[in-house]
């Protein structure tokens, strides 16, 4: 067992203190754990303040949470402490900033003009923002995208399926 | 009723024109989306999930399910063709499979891959025949007592086994019973956890979440990451598919020891189709004359494997549909989905939906010759597909993902839902948090609230009471040590994996 330890690059209570800098840590671990300990206290303080926590015979609303709260929070502790003490592996840990944001606004902008505009529009503005995740399609490709996938939308969802879905509104109508 | 009269209500079932339908459209987008990079079946289930409303619970079931083990076919084409599995679990079909491939016997390992799969399914759909009746006849007797120790045991090994850190495993479940809990507590009529918001109040659909956490999160991750494959598609032929006599010879026990294995760990909680492949391949290295065939293009690494995904996929209904507890992320969307149609899961299904239960399980037998047939003629098809970029499919994807959204109440907030969930999903993702566990936590939450309740009214508030009654006693002991191999994990062992993949070095790509 020992041996497998020291080539895995165990928990080494010993010589950890010396060899590890602060950078070399297992940060995704340690971010990881925290945020669970953080949205698990949220979770328990949360319940017990607003709702009713009864007793273990007849629970209240408030019980179930707050135990799990804590629960998360301790589990949480026990994923980001050995992190703490442990080197982190070789895979970055980053996140890829411009997929996240540009596909996250590509709904938020169907969101708020699917009811508002109608679902071509909708679709083309959450096309038009997706593609900007990568940089491979040009405008007239990203057009001739948008104008394809709201025509299939069109065909299947609102002709076939028959969705409460218009193809376009008048903002200021009705 | 006898089994005879099952398999002929189920077969009445799956046979009307209706699920016949559903059913090939499942199998027929599975095996789309099983071919196609960057999208899983997972994915894929999620966003079909707000379209089934308006069915029959039956014919969704059939579809969604369809859709699932459907994947499994296409995944493995593409790990034969370009050394790109994909799914998870057919990277085991890359190691024997591409080989085979170069050396221009492709035909012959994609004919052997779809009888393997053919057979695995079969054996698989057989035991679920035997095997959920009786276990749903045991569980029926079960007390909230019981109930809510095979829940525990059911989450626990779900999430400690199959991940990467079990501790991870376990927060995660942990955080997906929190986000169940969201809404009006049906004890009191507390909306929990709405923050005054009115929408909030009727808690977050699954399909909401499903689709945030594995498509939204998915597209993020894979945009730049996925690259199309090109395959000249001439050179697979009906002749090149005939094998030689000692292919047939060599095919037909590995096919039958790897469906034994999918059987066996298909059923388990944790231990997914990745577990079952890996096994089989290591099982036929181990019994193999010469070893050092392997990885140099044996079609027994082929079949083996193959014969087990597909065991593993039919049989992992068993736990699902006999005791009402998903071992996996898509066994809980199934679940969810049933739950949509008002039908609750749990041990009471197959006696009280005989024909949703038996149905399901005659459209898997269809459903997989419909496979067979899809899969080997139309192989010239299925590879042009591979050969879409990217960058036009994600958009495409999203816009799927946000219809779905609006479609289920017709309400823009729920796409706003998907959009935040979503943000959440991808910094789970990149913190190496598994989604999965999330997903079966969300599930089961509410039942296992409703459960522990009840059962602490039955005891007056005494934890014993779980320790005293002899199964649920057993089934702590069990979840108690596998915390302790978590909590073992966590602090001593650096990521231990349950098998051991990275010695495999296969370029496998994240998959849900």
């Amino acid at each position: 067992m020992l041996p497998s330890l020291a080539v895995t690059g165990g928990f080494h209570l010993d010589d950890t203190e010396e060899q590890l800098s602060l950078k070399e840590r297992d940060w995704r671990d340690i971010v990881g754990g925290l945020l669970m300990v953080a949205f698990g206290l949220f979770v328990a303080i949360y319940a017990a303040e607003h709702y009713r926590l009864g007793t273990t015979t007849r629970m209240g609303p408030g019980w179930f949470p707050k135990h799990l709260g804590y629960l998360l929070a301790i589990v949480g502790a026990l994923i980001a402490l050995p992190a703490f003490f442990r080197k982190g592996d070789d895979e970055p840990f980053e996140l890829a900033w411009r997929p996240l944001i540009w596909i996250v606004i590509g709904v938020v902008l169907f969101a708020a003009t699917v009811n508002f505009l109608g679902l071509v529009p909708a679709i083309f503005l959450q096309i038009g923002a997706s593609v900007l995740a990568d940089t491979k399609l040009g405008i007239k490709g990203t057009l001739i995208l948008a104008a394809s996938t709201a025509l299939a939308a069109y065909l299947i969802f609102v002709l076939a399926l028959e969705l409460n879905l218009q193809a376009f509104k008048n903002p200021f109508g009705e | 009723m006898g089994i005879l009269d099952n398999v002929w209500l189920g077969l009445q079932t799956a046979a009307s024109w209706t699920n016949l339908w559903y059913c090939f459209v499942g199998v027929f987008l599975g095996t789309l989306v099983g071919v196609l990079p960057g999208i899983g079946s997972l994915a894929t289930i999620a966003m079909l999930l707000p379209f089934t409303f308006a069915l029959e619970p039956t014919s969704a079931i059939i579809m969604l399910a369809g859709v699932y083990y459907g994947g499994a076919y296409g995944g493995s084409t593409t790990s034969i063709l370009l050394n790109v599995p994909g799914s998870a679990s057919a990277a085991v079909a890359c190691l024997d499979g591409y080989p085979m491939s170069r050396q221009g016997r492709a035909g012959v390992a994609l004919l052997g891959a779809a009888c393997a799969s053919w057979v695995g399914a079969t054996i698989g759909i057989i035991a679920v025949m035997f095997l959920s009746p009786p276990l749903s006849a045991l569980a029926i007797k079960f007390g909230p007592t019981e109930y809510v120790a095979v829940m525990m045991l059911g989450l626990i090994a779900a999430a400690s086994l199959s991940g990467k850190s079990p501790m991870k495993g376990i927060a995660m479940i942990l955080f997906g019973i929190i986000f169940g809990l969201m809404g009006t507590d049906v004890n009191s009529g507390v909306a929990r956890f709405a923050f005054g918001v009115p929408e909030l109040t009727d808690g977050i659909g699954i399909a909401l979440m499903a689709m945030a956490v594995f498509g939204v999160s998915e597209m993020v991750d894979s945009v730049n990451k996925v690259k199309p494959g090109h395959f000249d598609p001439k050179s697979i032929t009906f002749r090149s598919m005939v094998p030689t006599k000692d292919d047939m010879r060599r095919s037909w026990k590995p096919m039958l020891r790897g469906s034994f294995l999918g059987c066996i760990f298909g059923p388990l909680p944790g231990t997914g189709a990745l577990v079952s492949c890996f096994s089989a391949y290591a099982v036929e290295r181990a019994l193999a004359d010469d070893k050092s065939r392997f990885g140099k293009g044996a079609i027994e690494g082929v079949v083996a494997p193959e014969a087990a995904n597909n065991a593993n996929d039919q049989t992992s209904f068993i736990p699902t549909m006999s005791l009402g507890i998903p071992d996996s992320a898509t066994m809980a969307l199934l679940l969810g989905a049933l739950m949509i149609h008002g039908i609750s899961p749990g041990p009471q299904l197959i006696t009280d939906k005989p024909q949703l239960f038996w149905g399901l399980i005659m459209s898997f037998w269809i459903g997989n010759i419909m496979l067979v047939i899809l899969n080997l003629p139309l192989i010239g098809i299925w590879i042009k597909l591979l050969a879409v970029p990217y960058h036009i499919l994600y958009p495409m994807i999203m816009s799927l993902i946000c219809i779905g959204a609006y479609s289920i109440s017709n309400n823009p907030f729920d796409v706003m839902v998907v959009a935040g969930l979503g943000v959440m999903g991808y910094l789970l993702r990149v913190l190496q948090m598994p989604a999965a566990p999330l997903l079966i936590g969300f599930v089961l939450g509410p039942l296992l609230e409703e459960y522990l309740r009840r059962a602490m009214l039955l005891s007056r508030g005494d934890f014993m009471t779980f320790i005293v009654n002899p199964i649920s006693g057993t089934m702590f002991a069990i979840t108690g040590m596998l915390i302790l191999w978590a909590l073992y994990a966590t602090i001593l062992g650096r990521k231990k994996r349950l098998v051991e993949v990275e010695h495999l070095s296969v370029d496998a790509p994240k998959v849900s």
